[in-house]
């Protein structure tokens, strides 16, 4: 097995990773797209679906198949409660776009430890017997069939965004919201009722991406939240800020690039990611596939 | 304005004076504070024999200082802005790796600390969240290379640096030497403040463009306030590292930085007075819960920050702002 073989592995994985990538930002930019607030919270809610996904196999023997819908109405209503509580007052507040993103990092911080003193901190893995088991080869590597479970399930959510956003009345009112707030309220866009629902479908897809996150990461603790945000940040902006379905190309960019990384210098792939991130927000802050965003 | 200008157009016209300089109420107030943290600090150790309190104390209090020098008067947050302590801190034990000994190892974690800080100059062509996780996403890099196993003959990696026996331990020296840093820090708060670089600070704040046109020069101006801001982040960091004498790479974890923006905001950022009764409650409040309740310590401060960001955006010197009808010192 050489060196090219192992390339062909990191490839396949870099994508069945990537489609995951993908659906785990895919919140995160509906978020920020429809309500220009970044939800630094994001990675916690995809650590807390986790936790729920863990709790439930492990209590109840409930397949982790069965949370990932089942999370999607919970984590829902979680982001209701949450948009009424936060979002009004921070859009009247003096400065919208930095008081949210020290409020939600103050939500961040309570999601982070309240788990902790719940789950504790040491990290825990989720079996591959809470949903499928397995493997199948691959260019003599073993890739886990959960993996490409994984994938699909981010595929069909994918193209339910897409069906959201393209096809129904709310998913139209969204992308109007994200290219021009004043125009689509002079044409008559229902903002609070359009805003809320992309809000908590930010929430609901966060808490879902929770399931596949001990799979693909390989274990959960409570402040890996934080370290999720920033991932999932970084395949926003390697996609473009404010259109969803641009973290499709950023979620496989940043899975393959991650992949061949970890298979070529392991010891140095997360500042790598991090250095990335950073030298893109310089050069292209509205992100790669973006527009200009810059002031000044 | 023009209609009154008519009316009168013999009276010349009033000489308008930016208010800089200190006059005589703000060095009076400037020697109450240095008199008041002077107290505090020499004093406080003596009644309540905890030192390690009263430095952790004075070094937050040093970096709460500092960035309200880029978030307080510029109006730029930086989420990552202890990097700079952590690689002041840091930086000591890579000097000495490298060869270095005694102060030039603390002069070399200032300056790669501070150079680090020019590295990261063009950042401010972004706007304002932008520009915070920009610099989260530099908190993380650093962290993630000095944790690196590659970089382990410099940093020694995940297992942390040790300075014992390789510098005096010195707990007196390194609490006088911190303290004196913390005045000269408030006297360039108040400096800062009532000059006219404070003034085009504020211009800044206000908005890029218009001070452009007022002829500010604004790469110098706010580059000047990144550096100082970072400056003393790292002497804050060196010194903390002194103190300590052994830290993992852990030191550049977030939440260092989320406790200074929080105490920060708490007392009213822009402001002299606030970062320093911010600090002095919550940085007590947290080393007391840290000590009795460490898994509450984030709960509190998560829900801290939401109340204010919800409420009281301004901060404390805001509520008093409104309570006193006048500008807070």
């Amino acid at each position: 097995m050489g060196y090219a073989t192992l390339l062909y592995y990191a490839l396949a994985v870099g994508v069945l990773e990537g489609l995951y990538f993908a659906f785990m930002a895919l919140g995160l930019n509906i978020v920020f797209g429809v309500v220009r607030m970044i939800n630094v919270a994001h990675g916690d809610l995809v650590m807390l679906g986790a936790y729920v996904a863990f709790m439930l196999f492990v209590d109840f023997r409930v397949n982790a198949l069965y949370t990932f819908v089942l999370l999607f109405p919970v984590f829902f209503g979680l982001g209701i409660a949450i948009y009424y509580i936060l979002v009004p007052r921070l859009e009247k507040s003096s400065d919208p776009e930095i008081n949210s993103f020290i409020a939600f990092f103050g939500l961040s911080l309570f999601i982070e430890s309240a788990a902790t003193i719940a789950f504790g901190v040491s990290p825990t893995s989720l079996p591959a017997s809470a949903t499928v088991r397995g493997a199948r080869s691959l260019a003599g590597y073993g890739v886990p069939n959960v993996l490409m479970v994984g994938a699909a399930a981010s595929v069909v959510i994918l193209a339910l965004i897409f069906y959201y956003l393209e096809f129904t009345g709310l998913g139209r009112a969204a992308r109007a919201l994200m290219q021009n707030k004043e125009q689509a309220m002079a044409l008559g866009v229902n903002v609070r009722l359009a805003t809320l629902f992309a809000f908590a479908l930010g929430f609901a897809l966060a808490g879902m991406a929770g399931v596949f996150e001990p799979y693909v990461f390989g274990y959960i603790y409570p402040s890996y939240g934080g370290f999720l945000t920033v991932l999932a940040f970084t395949v926003v902006i390697i996609g473009a800020l404010g259109n969803p379905l641009s973290s499709i190309i950023g979620g496989l960019v940043f899975g393959v690039v991650y992949q061949i990384l970890s298979v070529y210098i392991p010891s140095l792939a997360y500042a790598i990611s991090f250095l990335l991130l950073l030298v893109i927000i310089v050069v292209k802050p509205g992100g790669v596939l973006g527009g200009a965003q810059r002031e000044v | 304005m023009a209609h009154s200008a008519r009316s009168d157009e013999k009276a010349a016209p009033p000489r308008l004076r930016p208010p800089v300089g200190l006059g005589r109420a703000q060095l009076r107030n400037m020697g109450i504070y240095l008199a008041l943290m002077l107290a505090l600090f020499l004093a406080g150790p003596v009644a309540y024999p905890n030192q390690f309190f009263f430095f952790y104390l004075m070094d937050f209090l040093i970096l709460t200082l500092g960035l309200n020098f880029i978030y307080g008067f510029t109006g730029y947050l930086p989420f990552g802005y202890t990097v700079f302590w952590g690689l002041g801190a840091y930086g000591i034990y890579i000097g000495l790796q490298l060869g270095l000994h005694g102060a030039l190892a603390f002069i070399f974690a200032i300056a790669i600390s501070t150079a680090l800080a020019a590295v990261l100059l063009p950042l401010f062509r972004l706007r304002s969240h932008y520009f915070a996780i920009a610099t989260l996403a530099a908190l993380m890099a650093v962290y993630y290379l000095v944790e690196s196993s590659a970089l382990e003959r410099w940093t020694n990696g995940d297992k942390g640096a040790s300075l014992a026996g390789r510098i005096p331990y010195d707990p007196m020296l390194t609490y006088y030497i911190t303290l004196a840093i913390l005045l000269i820090s408030l006297v360039l708060t108040f400096y800062v403040k009532y000059s006219r670089f404070g003034l085009a600070l504020r211009a800044i704040r206000g908005s890029v463009l218009s001070a452009e046109m007022d002829g500010i020069n604004i790469t110098i101006t706010r580059g000047l306030a990144w550096l100082l801001s970072a400056l003393i982040a790292s002497l804050a960091g060196a010194m903390y590292g002194w103190y300590v004498m052994f830290y993992y790479p852990d030191i550049f974890n977030v939440t260092y930085s989320v406790y200074v923006i929080t105490y920060l905001i708490f007392g009213g950022a822009g402001t002299v007075l606030g970062p320093i009764v911010g600090t002095l409650i919550l940085s007590s409040l947290y080393q007391f819960l840290d000590v009795y309740y460490t898994s509450y310590v984030n709960l509190t401060f998560g829900v801290i920050l939401i109340l204010l960001m919800l409420f009281m955006s301004k901060g404390l010197m805001g509520v008093l702002y409104r309570y006193l009808r006048r500008l807070p010192p």
